[in-house]
């Protein structure tokens, strides 16, 4: 299975206001080319992706939130998902692209090539609705639980591998931030940069 | 921390805007940590390690949140990747409130350390930081940092010491 065939899958069911956060390497690429839209916040870093997506969720409960985190990205901090199950975000759906490999720096296996099992330490953290897809027709179906209400946690059994990316990245992702906030600022009708037109310094 | 500085804590959050507070349990804040998680008026979001705490409070400004990390002095450490690689590197705003331990008169031996580690660490992530002595400095101190945080998207930090923290 590849990662850009589930993605296509993924944007067939994806709302227009869906916010959706993606981890770095490959995966924002194949993501935007796919879903190129303003609710996209792509590129977090290692070990970031599943808590800046539980930040969101929680800051916005009436948003569905769906992070594309990866297997190396994820164990990175693996505690997220401890505290993403304490939390419970209802409006929460983590996919994690399982390649088992540090495919970006080089295709060193994760711990998920040697049988670490992602689902089983979700369901140990209590997050009950958590399921792995390893073909497509899986992937499609096991997606479709999305629609329901409650966080989810699905892993993607997915081979390496990526599309053909342009020489030149079609956005930087400090310029993606300003993108994204803007975005919420409009369809959250509040404040998100905050950038003051006057210092209180020169305030009378 | 006494019961004069707590308050100020919680006081000075709510005058600067600060509606999401993640913590990691500190001895130092202990009580100021059980007065917000019991405070309707913030989202309190305790955290297994502070680097999850900094990157749950990334997203909750990207969702219009005014985010607070209250973190224990060696959480500085754990939570100094995703500042770096987050935080530094996207410009995004943050209230950082870390207990000083390891200031001068701390007679716990195994706080030496943050003495050496905490100022440095600070002033290579590019964080701006104020050493908050005087319970009477903490709410102004909180409502400045807010506002510079935001007005400059960047990490602001204090590190509380002295009278605050006996």
């Amino acid at each position: 299975m590849k990662r850009i065939d589930c993605l296509k899958v993924l944007a067939g069911i994806t709302r227009e206001n869906d916010l959706v956060v993606t981890n770095l390497g490959n995966t924002p690429h194949e993501w935007q080319s796919v879903r190129p839209s303003r609710a996209n916040l792509y590129g977090m870093n290692l070990g970031e992706c599943t808590p800046v997506a539980l930040g969101l969720a929680l800051a916005l409960p009436n948003r569905r939130v769906i992070a594309l985190d990866g297997d190396g990205n994820l164990l990175l901090n693996l505690a997220s998902l401890a505290d993403t199950a304490y939390h419970n975000p209802a409006n929460l759906r983590i996919i994690v692209f399982d390649n088992q490999a540090y495919e970006s720096p080089g295709g060193m296996p994760t711990a998920t090539a040697h049988g670490v099992d992602l689902v089983q330490i979700a369901k140990g953290c209590g997050i009950h609705k958590s399921f792995t897809a390893a073909t497509i027709e899986d992937f499609a179906d096991k997606i479709k639980l999305f629609e329901e209400e409650g966080f989810c946690f699905l892993v993607a059994k997915i081979e390496t591998g990526t599309i053909e990316r342009p020489p030149y990245a079609s956005l930087d992702y400090k310029y993606n931030k300003y993108i994204f906030t803007t975005y919420i600022e409009e369809t959250e009708k509040k404040p998100v940069l905050r950038l003051r037109s006057r210092s209180p310094f020169t305030e009378k | 921390m006494n019961v004069e500085a707590s308050e100020a804590i919680v006081r000075g959050l709510k005058s600067a805007g600060v509606d999401l507070v993640a913590i990691l349990p500190d001895h130092g804040f202990d009580r100021v940590q059980k007065r917000i998680a019991e405070d309707q008026s913030f989202t309190f979001v305790p955290v297994s390690n502070e680097g999850i705490g900094a990157g749950v409070c990334a997203g909750a400004f990207f969702g219009g949140k005014s985010p607070a990390l209250m973190i224990p002095t060696s959480g500085l450490l754990v939570a100094s990747w995703p500042l770096a690689s987050l935080h530094n590197l996207w410009n995004i705003p943050l209230l950082l409130l870390i207990p000083f331990r390891g200031d001068v008169g701390d007679a716990q031996p195994v706080m030496r350390t943050y003495n050496f580690t905490t100022e440095p660490i600070l002033r290579d992530l590019q964080i701006p930081y104020v050493i908050v002595r005087e319970v009477a400095q903490v709410e102004g101190a909180i409502k400045d940092a807010v506002t510079s945080s935001f007005a400059w998207q960047n990490p602001i930090c204090l590190l509380f010491t002295g009278e605050t923290l006996r």
